[in-house]
């Protein structure tokens, strides 16, 4: 049970929040690179209650400024790309991709004013055809080399989720909460009549839990008994908002990107290894999918998959959940885990320090890879 | 006139509010029993702004629980219904309709947990096809055998009307203002060229009105001046706090105006037409069920073609909640005068520990409570 003032601090992602602090030190996945293109290289895009524009410059590279131009407010979505740089439609102030005004056209020769404007602008970066943006202070860190987006030995796809009508935390609380899966994802299943080797996975006793902090952010172990006992060896919650998680050989990862206080975005990509391990050559397109909205016409959950499972837990809580109402119990540790971890993590960024899990040594930055197996064992005991 | 905070006394519902205290000291219509299926066993509905979760168990009984689960707030409405109990659909926590937690899936062996978490839930109790819910105080008192819900010569079926968008209390009001009849129905009847007996009735001129308290509510007298002389009309009492109980020729109806927020009002309604033998006939086991449909136009505007929509019109147009502050009564609104006063004296005794009027816990008082009316059926008469 939290305060109503923990509770805020945990969940608000505004910039000038001490939560959207936290977040600004992170990269954050926006969208895929593959959805830019000549007819259409511009898009309004929300991240932690910013509104912004994305673009595909004339040269090429990638762009992220405020919306509203810097001048009088009119949206640059609107805007004319010339090279890297984009114009505001209104007026023609003319901005380049790091927020500096290299035009205010008709403004007095000789005037110093455009050195003295700036438009609000965040580095973005492509990585396995998803783009990043870093909203923090500069310099950057790196942006993370998660072997979900750049081992080659087989196939990427990325995916956009229905948006979730929720804060973030919930979200990524249900990472931590391990026991979630026996009820809501294997006994509805069942219930619904759709139990298949994936539901019948959740679908044993749990025997044992525990979470414990690592490098990236939680441990989880998992032991599950009945008629197919085995240990769970799963990808770690990664910190802040971010899901690893296989299904089969498929190794998945769900950033959940605050769009504001009480919408999240969610992206994933799922690479899917080869047979033979081998390297292949790199997708020249990663290709996209747009997940059709999981709810059905009368506007209920269709608690037919994993996913309208969760968004239904996710989004029932309540826009923000009112932590203040909960009861949590022993099987939520990992839960009450994260939350200490994220409000340390605030107070470092309050005292002027550096979260964790913000790479800035190359030389850590080859490949950050995880293993899983678990699913794929589930066989009875010989 | 009210000052601003006697108006929000008044009118508010939600819990710990004075008013929504009173409220909860009553039975309410919730819904019918007839929608709650095998196929569809769960329903969400607020309630004096509680979401709540309506379910028929397994073993046909009914319950009533708050709707986000007290563990980590899930909606129970997507929960798993075994026995009479319900279990959150998250990590599996079970509730029996009193709201004692029986289970906690992978909580620590021995854990005494359970036994010291609840959630909050309330009695259901269905009476002559209409489901009520008591959210106030235990032991609940009992809950009231109306007429319409119990006399079985004649026949009952239930209705729901399109939920209104203002507070309870104008609907209610309405009930204790008796010469709204003239122009609100009557008059604009005439202007729009319905032809209707009701509107026939209502637009005779009145004579004289009088209000005056009694065990139920308030008594409304009203004499209707006619070239035969003076009629006077017999009516059921507006029944305290929310009931409305009229006759339509010998049909009589009661509405429950049911807050389910502030702003937002539901209105049920019973009816029973009496045979003509006075015997005893063999009920349905299923009550009839009528959804109105909504009487707003394509248009947006009230169609004021019918009472309901004539009624509704004038009670959202006051306002979500009307500002008391601003109006202005007169002689004529003595009923809603009365109306108020009582709601805030019975708020009063609710605040200072007693029990409110027509409360009722001794079943010798309860085999059914019975009303006349007769007045419709006089102009009827007189024309025949």
């Amino acid at each position: 049970m939290l305060t109503a003032e923990k509770n805020a601090r945990l969940t608000q992602v505004g910039a000038e929040t001490p939560g959207g602090q936290l977040l600004r030190r992170y990269w954050h996945a926006l969208w895929p690179a593959c959805d830019f293109s000549a007819e259409r290289p511009k898009m309004r895009l929300k991240v932690m209650g910013e509104d912004l524009v994305v673009y595909r410059g004339a040269d090429g590279s990638y762009g992220c400024v405020a919306e509203h131009c810097t001048h009088r407010g009119c949206s640059l979505y609107y805007g004319f790309l010339e090279g890297s740089a984009i114009r505001c439609a209104y007026h023609g102030w003319k901005f380049e991709r790091d927020g500096r005004c290299v035009e205010q056209p008709f403004e007095p020769a000789g005037s110093t004013y455009k050195d003295r404007s700036r438009q609000r602008a965040y580095p973005v970066e492509e990585l396995g055809g998803l783009l990043f943006v870093y909203m923090g202070p500069l310099p950057a860190p790196l942006l993370p080399r998660w072997d979900t987006l750049v081992r080659k030995d087989g196939r990427r796809l990325v995916q956009i989720r229905p948006t979730l009508s929720c804060n973030w935390l919930q979200a990524q609380e249900n990472t931590a909460d391990t026991t979630h899966t026996y009820y809501l994802h294997g006994h509805m299943m069942v219930k619904k009549g759709l139990a298949s080797e994936g539901s019948a996975y959740y679908y044993r006793p749990i025997l044992s839990y525990d979470f414990q902090l690592c490098e990236w952010g939680i441990e989880k172990k998992l032991v599950y008994g009945g008629e197919f006992p085995e240990e769970e060896i799963r990808p770690p919650l990664i910190f802040p908002n971010i899901l690893r998680i296989p299904e089969g050989r498929t190794e998945r990862q769900h950033w959940r990107v605050p769009i504001d206080d009480t919408s999240t975005r969610i992206i994933l990509i799922s690479f899917t290894p080869n047979a033979t391990g081998e390297d292949e050559p790199p997708q020249t397109v990663v290709p996209m999918e747009v997940v059709p909205d999981d709810k059905r016409p009368d506007g209920e959950y269709a608690l037919d998959t994993f996913s309208s499972q969760d968004r239904m837990a996710w989004e029932t809580q309540g826009a923000i959940f009112d932590r203040s109402q909960e009861h949590l119990g022993a099987t939520d540790a990992g839960i009450i885990l994260y939350r200490k971890l994220l409000d340390e993590q605030i107070a470092i960024v309050e005292a002027g320090g550096e979260p964790m899990g913000v790479l800035r040594d190359p030389a850590r930055n080859q490949m950050i890879s995880f293993t899983s197996h678990s699913i794929n064992r589930l066989q009875p005991v010989r | 006139m009210l000052s601003a905070e006697k108006n929000a006394r008044l009118t508010q519902v939600g819990p710990g509010t004075p008013g929504g205290e009173l409220l909860r000291r009553y039975w309410h219509a919730l819904w019918p029993a007839s929608e709650f299926t095998a196929e569809k066993p769960k329903k969400r509905m607020t309630v004096l702004s509680e979401d709540l979760v309506v379910y028929r168990a397994e073993d046909g009984t009914f319950g009533c629980v708050a709707e986000h689960c007290t563990h980590r707030g899930c909606s129970l409405y997507y929960g798993f219904l075994e026995g009479n109990a319900i279990r959150c659909a998250y990590h599996g926590w079970k509730f029996a309709p009193d709201g004692a937690c029986l289970e906690q899936p992978f909580e620590p062996e021995g854990s005494t947990y359970k036994d010291r978490v609840r959630q909050r839930a309330y009695p259901v109790q269905e009476l002559g096809g209409m489901l009520f819910v008591y959210m106030g105080p235990l032991p609940a008192p009992l809950l009231p055998r109306w007429d319409t819900l119990v006399r079985n010569d004649g026949k009952r079926w239930i209705q729901i009307r399109p939920t209104l968008n203002c507070n309870w209390l104008q609907s209610q009001e309405n009930t204790a203002d008796t010469t709204h009849t003239y122009y609100l129905h009557g008059h604009t009847m005439l202007v729009k060229g319905i032809s209707n007996a009701g509107a026939d009735y209502y637009r005779r001129p009145i004579a004289s009105y009088d209000f005056r308290l009694c065990e139920w509510g308030i008594e409304k007298r009203c004499f209707y001046a006619t070239p035969d002389g003076l009629e006077e009309e017999v009516r059921p009492p507006l029944i305290f706090p929310n009931i409305l109980r009229i006759n339509e020729g010998r049909k009589e109806f009661q509405h429950w105006r049911t807050p389910i927020n502030d702003t937002s009002t539901r209105v049920l309604v019973a009816w029973f037409e009496p045979n003509d033998t006075g015997k005893d006939q063999p009920q349905p086991a299923v009550i009839p069920l009528q959804f109105m449909q909504d009487d707003i136009g394509p248009d947006g505007e009230h169609t004021l073609e019918t009472f309901n929509s004539q009624d509704r019109m004038a009670w959202e147009t006051q306002g979500a909640i009307v500002d008391r502050t601003q109006e202005h009564l007169g002689a004529t609104d003595a009923g809603v005068v009365m109306l108020r006063k009582l709601l805030d004296e019975q708020i009063a005794i609710v605040e200072a520990g007693g029990e409110p009027m027509a409360v009722l816990r001794d079943p010798a008082k309860n085999e059914i409570i019975a009303f006349t009316s007769h007045s419709i059926n006089l102009l009827a008469s007189a024309r025949a």
